[in-house]
């Protein structure tokens, strides 16, 4: 079979570049899923963009669709034919229906008796038709943060959309969208003025671009780029300092790589370092490079789009912003300091928190009481406490600053606080300043000292229950403070510091911190929330979902105990002695109704000698519980050991032991025996919910 | 070339009219911003085509640096452009501007860089770009989808620049105090100076906050008042001056951050009915220039004019 390429390139005025890496993502998953849905193979597909096009190039594909054929079962051929083998009506019908001949039904045996199928050929369509419905669906279904119309089109996309470029082999692939007709034409770099330029084969797709000054290939691009920005940075012996993040955000700027390196004046380099690169970075998007001995240098690398008849004008002019970015910096950091941290954060008072929810200076006001009690129920030692009481009324202080009212310095929120307080001499006030918003996104590395761990989870918490009493409860997809990573933030540090804290004694102690009357109601849906939370907790540590829907529907009194809870079920899970556990709590607990039964029991009820035997080994068991040493390391280890204990009781209770007794006295004295039993398994975890290979096909209930 | 200030507003002025735009002049009220001139914040809404392009004063009292910045001031010129609704070339158009004022696409970076524009006080909103030029940003490029909390159809295409920056760039120097303007070696601090240091103290010092207060309350009855007497356009004016109360009072810092939320939703529904009166109002009329360009395309004219030179 001959394969043919194909290319699709939607041709847009410059689209923001955060937007280009999912959009193609989704062109990509919408074209693979159309082909297949449209049994067209395709070699290998392949994404190329630039801020003003997205392409996909097909590798591969045949001229023709994959035929089919598919059975359709139709009636009983007593009744699809006639005596004399000759089509009845409904014969004829179903055939019809099918599109097919009637001559052409076959028969088929089938437990209700002979009846006529019909062998359905489909497909054969030219693989350029089917593109052509396939084209505009995958440019239609990209979905984009933020949307406009253009013009007189009602049309929405990122920016506005100016060419369709679609060929497959040599000829155009035709449809109609957005108010245009798709061609074999694209454009090359704006600067270069060239108009539009034809596709003849879809294969010269990049070479043409190549041509017009486009690198369209976006890995080719980042590693043009890279290689430019570290040749540029070398010829002044210096190093780049590594930053993919920029990286990627410049790729997705420019479509023609080139790079300019200019210099500032050294002064500036009195400025904190995070400063200078922040000023470099967040807006004009330049690298930072340092010397031999690692320390900053006054250059810049800026990555520009095209090549210019002469650079010099280009990097004087990028010289001069950059020193006017610094110049102001070197105003705001001067204008901060000239006051210390606290008179700052006096002027917090003047700055909602949440509407409804008080100010900045309020939250601080919280944080210092709590970190003291929060500190108390973790067991902190007096100086960390000092430290983080220090730091917490003055972390939010830096918000107010000259420098983080500055937009494109908002990033630095923390660690600007923590050189200030670093320069008016308090280091490791400064420090958990600095690191109290750690983790700040998933995979973020936890606050560095203790102080400012205790000082972050008190900022967490205390913003999660203010949330919650201003009713912003994340749902779906909507979480605008991040309340879920925050939650998981806590749960992260708690875990790494092993504080054995209730989570529930943490929130009444938020709550308490608030005043005024909680609603019991608030506190469970915090738990409920923060038990969501705990799911990622247990997911990250590699427990399988059945452990952990095993344990999370007990309690426990810490996140410690749940996790080692979790960690000693999977870890016997396989073990014979355990899985006997499994099969006798099993017993007991299906056998409990949901509704609450109680575990009085009555001993002169017990007749049989089964319920009996029961009765004492279950006050035997109670007694080794509650004597193991709760600080073992291998305290849920043991306590397993000890419900095995139960295992042969609870058999023979079922085999001689009638529970659904017709006499109600002794049928309830049963069913509370029953339930101690149950309070004790439920100690280590619902046994239900464990699932074995055997059933592992079943998707279990909770 | 252009090389003086008033020389580089002739020649965007014959550009933009070669191209089909209406040369208007400015309002003549304070403005925050060329948005506000009523030949952009009524000629956007409807239907209607319109392609203008405008010189206008804003003044930003928060701005003010008592003329000791090289680069912010109180009071500057936007050059407006308007075109409704936006062509398919109006980035090439924008290029070719750039290039008649001597900024060549070979000697420079220009990047289109992603900026969601928004004034909450006009309600209004649209997607585009900052425009930059070797770092520099030059140009604010949208296009318009709400003004006066409306949905606008078709789509105006906005281009705004600051005068006294492109001319900078231009005139190669690092202060616009150190513009040549224009005349006999007439620079921009030899006209604007004395009274960028006035009107800074003027923002900042000693603006008449209670009378403010009370003139805002004024304007936004006054708005009321003659949109019931269906006198668009004063009224129109009355949302101007309430916004530009509004921003001195800010400067003078005599309103709280909570009061600020407040007071821009005021102005922003002044605003919103004075569009919707507008609207209304061209209804009304028939949408008359809907009219005539649709009876100039029958008659086998080109719609607009712009598409001449693409």
């Amino acid at each position: 079979m001959i394969l043919k390429d194909a290319i699709l390139e939607i041709g847009c005025e410059e689209l923001p570049s955060s937007y280009i890496r999912p959009a193609i993502d989704q062109m990509m998953t919408a074209a693979e899923a159309s082909l297949k849905d449209h049994r067209i193979s395709c070699q290998r597909l392949y994404t190329y963009y630039t801020p003003r096009r997205l392409a996909l190039f097909f590798k591969g594909l045949p001229e023709m669709q994959q035929d089919t054929s598919k059975e359709v079962t139709g009636p009983l051929v007593s009744v699809a034919f006639d005596e004399h083998g000759l089509p009845t009506r409904a014969g004829e019908g179903f055939a019809k229906a099918q599109g097919v001949s009637a001559a052409s039904l076959k028969r088929k045996m089938t437990p209700k008796g002979e009846v006529v199928v019909a062998l359905k050929k489909g497909g054969g369509r030219l693989t350029s038709e089917i593109l052509a419905e396939v084209f505009p669906e995958v440019i239609k279904e990209i979905r984009f943060p933020k949307v406009q119309r253009w013009g007189n089109s009602d049309f929405l996309f990122a920016r506005p959309i100016r060419w369709v470029c679609a060929v497959f082999s040599r000829s155009v692939i035709p449809f109609e969208i957005a108010g245009l007709y798709s061609s074999r034409e694209t454009r090359g770099l704006r600067a270069l003025k060239q108009g539009p330029l034809d596709v003849v084969e879809a294969g010269d797709y990049l070479e043409v671009l190549k041509q017009a000054g486009v690198v369209a290939d976006p890995d080719e691009r980042r590693q043009m780029i890279w290689n430019k920005v570290q040749l540029a940075a070398a010829e002044r012996g210096t190093r780049v300092i590594p930053d993919p993040e920029l990286l990627n955000d410049v790729n997705n700027l420019i479509e023609s790589p080139d790079v300019v390196m200019g210099s500032f004046d050294p002064e500036y380099l009195e400025l904190p370092e995070q400063v200078i690169v922040t000023a470099m970075r967040e807006h004009q998007k330049y690298f930072a490079v340092r010397d031999r001995e690692g320390k900053l240098a006054p250059y810049f690398v800026g990555v520009i789009n095209g090549t210019p008849r002469d650079k010099g004008v280009v990097i004087r002019a990028n010289e001069g912003v950059l020193k006017a970015r610094l110049e102001d910096a070197k105003f705001f950091v001067a204008e901060d300091m000239k006051m210390p941290l606290e008179t700052w954060a006096e002027k917090l008072s003047g700055i909602t928190w949440l509407e409804g929810m008080g100010t900045i200076a309020d939250k601080a006001q919280r944080l210092e009481g709590l970190v003291q009690k929060i500190g108390a129920l973790c067991r902190t030692p007096n100086e960390v406490v000092k430290i983080a009481h220090k730091a917490a009324l003055l972390c939010k202080a830096d918000l107010v600053t000259n420098i983080i009212r500055e937009k494109e310095f908002n990033s630095l929120q923390g660690i600007m606080g923590g050189i200030y307080a670093a320069k008016h001499g308090m280091p490791e006030v400064g420090e958990a300043i600095q690191y109290h918003y750690y983790p700040r996104f998933a995979g973020d590395q936890l606050p560095l000292t203790a102080a400012a761990s205790l000082l972050s989870m008190a900022d967490k918490l205390d913003t999660i229950v203010g949330c919650f009493k201003a009713r912003i409860i994340p749902t779906g997809s909507q979480d605008p403070f991040a309340l879920r990573r925050q939650a998981l933030g806590v749960l992260q540090i708690l875990l790494a510091h092993k504080y054995h804290v209730a989570l529930k004694d943490l929130i009444e102690v938020v709550e308490k911190q608030y005043g005024g009357k909680a609603k019991p109601k608030e506190k469970d849906e915090i738990l409920e929330f923060f038990k969501g939370r705990l799911q990622t907790v247990l997911e990250a540590r590699g427990l399988s979902y059945d452990v952990i829907n095993a344990v999370t529907a007990t309690e426990a009194p810490t996140l410690i105990d749940m996790i080692s809870k979790a960690e000693t079920v999977q870890k016997a899970k396989m073990d014979e002695d355990f899985q006997k556990l499994v099969t006798a709590a099993g017993r007991v607990l299906r056998i409990l109704p949901e509704k609450k039964v109680s575990d009085k029991v009555s001993k002169p009820l017990l007749k049989l000698q089964e319920e009996k035997d029961l009765f004492d080994k279950i006050q035997f068991a109670r007694k080794l519980v509650e004597d193991t040493d709760r600080d073992s390391e291998d305290f849920y280890g043991q306590m397993a050991g000890h419900l095995e204990t139960l295992v042969a009781p609870i058999h023979a209770f079922f085999e001689k032991v009638m529970v659904m007794d017709k006499d109600a006295k002794a049928r309830n004295n049963r069913l509370a025996l029953l339930k101690q039993a149950a309070d004790l398994l439920l100690l280590l975890c619902d046994f239900r919910k464990l699932v074995y290979a055997s059933e592992a096909a079943s998707v279990p209930s909770a | 070339m252009a090389n003086s200030l008033q020389d580089l507003i002739l020649t965007l002025d014959r550009y933009w009219s070669r191209q089909g735009c209406v040369i208007q002049q400015p309002y003549d009220l304070e403005k925050g911003a060329g948005t506000f001139n009523p030949a952009t914040f009524f000629r956007v809404l409807g239907p209607e085509p319109y392609n203008v392009a405008y010189v206008d004063p804003c003044r930003r009292p928060k701005d003010g640096r008592y003329g000791e910045n090289p680069n912010r001031m109180q009071h500057y010129y936007q050059y407006q452009i308007i075109l409704k609704p936006s062509p398919e070339n109006m980035v090439e158009m924008y290029l070719e501007s750039l290039e008649e004022i001597g900024i060549r696409q070979d000697e420079h970076d220009i990047r289109f860089v992603e900026d969601d524009w928004e004034s909450p006080t006009l309600g209004a909103s649209g997607l585009g770009w900052q425009v930059w030029m070797d770092g520099i940003e030059i140009t604010q490029f949208t296009f318009f989808q709400t003004t006066g909390g409306l949905e606008l159809k078709p789509v105006s295409g906005e281009i705004t620049f600051g005068l006294e920056r492109i001319a900078t760039v231009v005139q190669g120097v690092n202060s616009v105090w150190d513009l040549h303007y224009g005349g006999k070696d007439i620079t921009y601090r030899d006209i604007f100076h004395q009274s960028e240091k006035q009107f800074s103290a003027f923002n900042f010092e000693h603006a008449n906050t209670k009378m403010l207060l009370r003139h805002f309350k004024d304007y936004e009855g006054e708005v009321r008042r003659l949109l019931e007497l269906k006198l668009t356009a004063p009224a129109y004016d009355y949302v101007i001056q309430a916004s530009h109360a509004f921003n001195l009072l800010d400067a003078r810092g005599a309103i709280s951050v909570t009061e600020r939320t407040n007071y821009i939703a005021r102005v922003r529904g002044m605003a919103k009915a004075v569009a919707t009166a507008y609207v209304k109002e061209r209804e009304d009329l028939g949408f008359p220039l809907l009219k005539k360009a649709l009876k100039k395309e029958k008659d086998g004219q080109q719609l607009a004019p712009y598409f001449e030179n693409a």
